[in-house]
């Protein structure tokens, strides 16, 4: 089946429910006789958004027979065609979680009388209910009804759920649309911005349908992130739980329905046989070694917060371009990428032999691509899966487990068929073979051969490069082609495909006309501009300079120029006290589990991907938005400070469901508590979704390999000591005791500062606690070993520190905040926060 | 005993009747019993500095006692001395101090039970809990100067 045909009939998928937005919004009374002909109102008017609502924009970029295809679809429910056959078939599949439940309103916490009057109030206003509150582990839920605004999607308040009593309450005619949001007017918005930009980007389907599809994507993600996929159903007398989007459950159906059109089956008769048959091929791809390559860069070179941000965003991109090329090279849209984050990416497409030869090609492609550039640190794993629809609506979580399974068997396998064909030493040699002359290894990342006269390998160039362009970036523009001509905004790919990173509106025109462009992507930012056809969320905050620094400031070889991301020795001093650095990683607990067993029995392709999408909107998207406003705080509190950076964090890395990133030393630790309340949040504070966090702190020029190594193990210690928890500063601290031991460190801060205190008294609780509170036969390395009960000599020592060397009032109040046993085995962390705090800094 | 609100009667006292019973000095002396806050030691300072018992007791008489109190009980903690010519000396020089009134009567009575109990020990645990405790009372006396 070609590009083109396969890309209507998902279109015909993403949009054949849309007039259940345009029913909410407009409130139109279907006839008998419509009903009659299309099955549901829903369906009817789904045809009549398009053919009267969005005609424009849809005539802007379709030809009539185009349109006729896309429309065919609506007719779902009361199929005559072989598309309808399908898409209605699809449809069945993919909402198969809806008959399961029904809506249920927790309203246990309410008065008798208002009980009733919130859940008539709920009915009237259907609000898209958060999938989080759903999620169950082996903690008890206390379930609060929390639901999403209507809003276009942006990386705001409004992606974080609100608690239905809590806008109850607050609710009057003047509120009404800052808490809940309005169908109306949030329908007007999309149809205004779908036409509009269909007809100014210029361009047609028939040359360019990657991007016109891309465009529309991200259209119906914008606007119908927060439209329930389904809620009240007159018609089938059902209450169905509405924790699904209908943007999530239409480029759910959308695949599906592209799959089934690439199977070449018949979706009219037989469909209990069908239904049986292992139409799907899911494939879940897993970019291997990333760490290890991440951190190929050689102190002592200069620059290592560039290349090192060069090296991770070029990761961050590889599985993107990868996916897209597989996608492309069968065929297939956007929607077919189920999901892409965190060094991974999942495809579903037809389990047809031509789609699993071409897969055979493409996966030896790639892996020799990898062995060549990256001499095999890098590798692509696939774990695939064949199954039926049947599997898929009935058993998901069978899927699930199988596809896991066997990407772990697939990572054991990389290479295999270069190591079988004895291919592989041709291509690890491959580049040192084309050096003529004398080799050398380059100093930069001290891996790679090259040439005595070069100064550094291309990978090491390309990524000071990137790391040189990105802080300004703001344009991601995806390309099939490789990119032959040297142009120092692209990132080239190979044959894979070319990324380039733009700065300036201006610059995307010859982009857009492109034939070879795919997407022109936005970072962070919702709004759509004439040539852009959508928006891509991913960790970008860097440390960026405002001004130009001179080494004399920095004590770096290099000049620091405006608009450049600074070095950590420049960034170590926005700390208070000790110039360090902190590094901090942190990831979502149990994810695993959360995903096989949060949802019980509801498990099902639809709520798996909303999941998945909700968590990385957090970590890739408002991540970015938390580092900005701490940093905002921050200075508004140091006024008398000069700051010559934008920014104080630098995320290496975030996505997914987890977070890398680098500030001075005392924000790293405030960054990690304000993304635990935000996420505590963003997940309706659920408590079996957690986080738990690594933490250390470094002099600014230590080797960040090992930094990032150390970081890893700390966040480990956390976990095993029951999750939910940071590792920080030599204690393991739940999240809750962190924020009350912070505080008791802000007061010892602050009697130091006024000389109240001396600085002595942190060092003696410190040798106290080495001598009373130690236990001496466990190994003293991230964490300190407290004795399980405190040797009481313990006291009269502190207390005898206390009474000679504490002046007046706060000496009790010093002896009562060191005996409390909470604090008391928690005294590594506050002693070295307060010792690292009120340390002078040296200038 | 355990009960602090009875401690009108004399604190001091009982703790001394507690330790005449005791088999061991180890055995009744332990840190989790007197050296926490409001634990006997605490207690005791604050019994002493009220004058109850018609003396008060002086920081530099307490500190000189315990110079020489911890002096002996470290030697014979290190297993340096098997000698107890020392710490028989103690008794007149404590008499003498109550005798010349810096030293209260309770007191001296509490520690001559525990001299008592180490005259005849050959425990290390002894000598290192009597120490101890007389660590925990000079600490906490630093609260009163």
């Amino acid at each position: 089946m070609d590009k083109n045909t396969k890309y209507l009939i998902s279109l015909a998928g993403f949009f054949h429910d849309i007039g259940k937005f345009y029913q909410r919004a407009t409130h139109i009374k279907t006839s008998e006789n419509q009903k009659k002909e299309f099955g549901y109102a829903h369906a009817y008017l789904s045809y009549r958004a398009i053919n009267e609502e969005l005609i424009e924009g849809f005539k802007a970029v379709f030809s009539k027979d185009e349109i006729d295809k896309i429309l065919d679809g609506v007719y779902h429910h009361k199929p005559n065609s072989e598309i309808q056959y399908l898409i209605q078939k699809a449809d069945w599949i993919s909402s198969s979680e809806r008959a399961k439940e029904e809506t249920i309103y927790n309203v246990d916490v309410l008065p008798e009388d208002q009980k009733k009057q919130l859940v008539e109030f709920a009915e009237q206003n259907p609000r898209l209910r958060s999938i989080f509150e759903n999620l169950k582990l082996n903690k008890e839920v206390i379930k609060s009804n929390y639901f999403y605004k209507i809003s276009p999607l942006n990386l705001s308040k409004d992606i974080f759920p609100k608690s239905l009593e809590e806008a109850f309450i607050d609710l009057n005619e003047k509120t009404k649309n800052e808490i809940l949001g309005d169908y109306k007017e949030h329908w007007q918005k999309f149809k205004n911005e779908f036409n509009e930009k269909l007809k100014n980007v210029n361009l047609k389907f028939s040359e360019h349908p990657e991007k016109i599809f891309s465009l529309i994507y991200h259209l119906l993600y914008k606007y119908l992130w927060c439209i329930p996929a389904s809620t009240f159903d007159k018609e089938n007398y059902t209450k169905h739980y509405p924790d699904i989007s209908l943007f999530d459950h239409s480029r759910i159906l959308s695949a599906v329905a592209t799959v089934f059109a690439d199977s070449n089956k018949d979706f009219n008769k037989n469909w209990e046989k069908t239904k049986k048959e292992k139409l799907f091929l899911h494939l879940k791809g897993d970019i291997s070694g990333i760490q290890k390559f991440i951190y190929k860069v050689h102190q002592g070179q200069g620059g290592v917060a560039k290349r090192l941000r060069g090296r991770s965003f070029y990761i961050a991109l590889l599985p993107e371009v990868l996916s897209k090329y597989i996608l492309n090279q069968l065929g297939y849209p956007i929607t077919n990428l189920l999901y892409s984050g965190g060094g991974i990416f999942e495809i579903l497409i037809a389990n047809t032999e031509e789609n699993k030869e071409k897969l055979k090609e493409i996966e030896i492609k790639i892996n020799q691509f990898l062995a060549e550039n990256f001499e095999a640190d890098l590798g692509l794993a696939i774990g695939k899966y064949e199954y039926s629809p049947e599997e898929l609506e009935t058993n998901y979580q069978k899927v699930l487990e199988r596809l896991n399974e066997n990407l772990d068997n697939a990572k054991k396998q990389r290479f295999n068929y270069l190591l079988e064909t004895g291919k592989i030493f041709e291509v690890l040699n491959y580049k040192s073979n084309q050096i003529k002359e004398n080799k050398k290894k380059c100093p930069s990342c001290n891996t790679y051969l090259i040439g005595e006269s070069k100064e550094v390998c291309d990978l090491c160039e390309k990524f000071k490069n990137i790391g040189q362009i990105l802080p300004n970036t703001k344009y991601l523009i995806f390309s099939i082609k490789k990119e032959n001509s040297k142009n120092e905004r692209a990132i080239s790919f190979d044959e894979f495909g070319t990324v380039y990173l733009i700065e300036n509106k201006e610059d995307l025109i010859n982009f857009s006309k492109d034939k070879n462009v795919v997407e022109i992507l936005k970072i962070n930012d919702t709004s759509l501009n004439r040539y852009s056809t959508g928006f891509k969320f991913m960790g970008k905050v860097v440390p960026k300079a405002t001004t130009k620094i001179l080494p004399e400031e920095t004590g770096e070889e290099e000049i620091i120029y405006k608009d450049q991301i600074v070095s950590f020795t420049l960034l170590a001093e926005y700390s208070e006290g000790d110039s360090r650095i902190g590094i901090l990683r942190m990831d979502v607990d149990n994810l695993g589990k959360l995903f096989s067993f949060g949802l019980k029995g509801k498990i099902s392709i639809s709520r798996i991907a909303t999941i998945s999408r909700m968590l990385d909107l957090f970590f890739a998207g408002y991540l970015n938005n938390i580092c900005e406003s701490l940093t905002g705080k921050v200075k508004a509190k140091e006024k008398d400070k000069n700051f010559k950076i934008d920014n104080l964090f630098y995320i290496l890395y975030s996505g997914g469901d987890d977070v890398f990133l680098i500030a001075p030393w005392d924000k790293a630790i405030e960054v990690a508590k304000l993304i635990n309340d935000k996420f505590k949040e963003f997940t309706c504070y659920n408590p079996n979704i957690t986080i738990s966090a690594g933490y250390i702190q470094v002099k600014p020029k230590f080797p960040i390999k090992t930094a990032a190594e150390i970081a890893g193990e700390s966040e480990d210690i956390a976990k095993e000591k029951g999750k939910n928890r940071i590792s920080v500063l030599g204690d393991v601290i739940t999240w809750d005791e962190l924020e009350e031991i912070k505080e008791q460190a802000d007061k010892l801060e602050e009697l130091i500062e006024k000389q109240e205190l001396q600085r002595g008294f942190i060092y003696a609780v410190h040798r106290l606690k080495e001598q009373f509170l130690k236990d001496e036969t466990q190994e003293d390395k991230l964490v300190f070993p407290y004795k399980e009960k405190p040797n009481p000599m313990f006291y009269p020592y502190a207390q005898y520190y206390i009474a000679r060397n504490i002046k007046g009032d706060f000496k009790e109040k010093i002896a009562k905040m060191l005996f409390e046993e909470k604090i008391m085995k928690k005294l590594t962390f506050l002693t070295n926060y307060v010792s690292l705090k009120t340390r002078s800094q040296k200038s | 005993m355990k009960n602090t609100k009875e401690k009108e009667k004399n604190f001091i006292d009982e703790i001394t009747t507690e330790i005449k019973k005791a088999n061991k000095l180890s055995e009744v002396l332990k840190p989790e019993t007197f050296a926490i806050p409001n634990g006997w030691a605490d207690e005791i300072v604050r019994q002493l500095k009220k004058g109850k018992s018609g003396t008060s007791l002086k920081t530099s008489q307490l500190r000189k006692i315990f110079a020489e109190i911890k002096d002996i009980c470290d030697k014979k903690i290190k297993g340096l001395s098997e000698d107890n010519t020392e710490l028989y000396l103690l008794y007149p020089k404590l008499a003498y101090a109550k005798g010349r009134n810096l030293l209260p009567k309770d007191f001296y009575n509490l520690l001559v039970a525990c001299l008592d109990k180490l005259k005849n020990s050959t425990d290390k645990e002894d000598f290192k809990a009597f120490e101890e405790f007389m660590t925990a009372i000079v600490a906490y006396n630093k609260q009163y100067e």
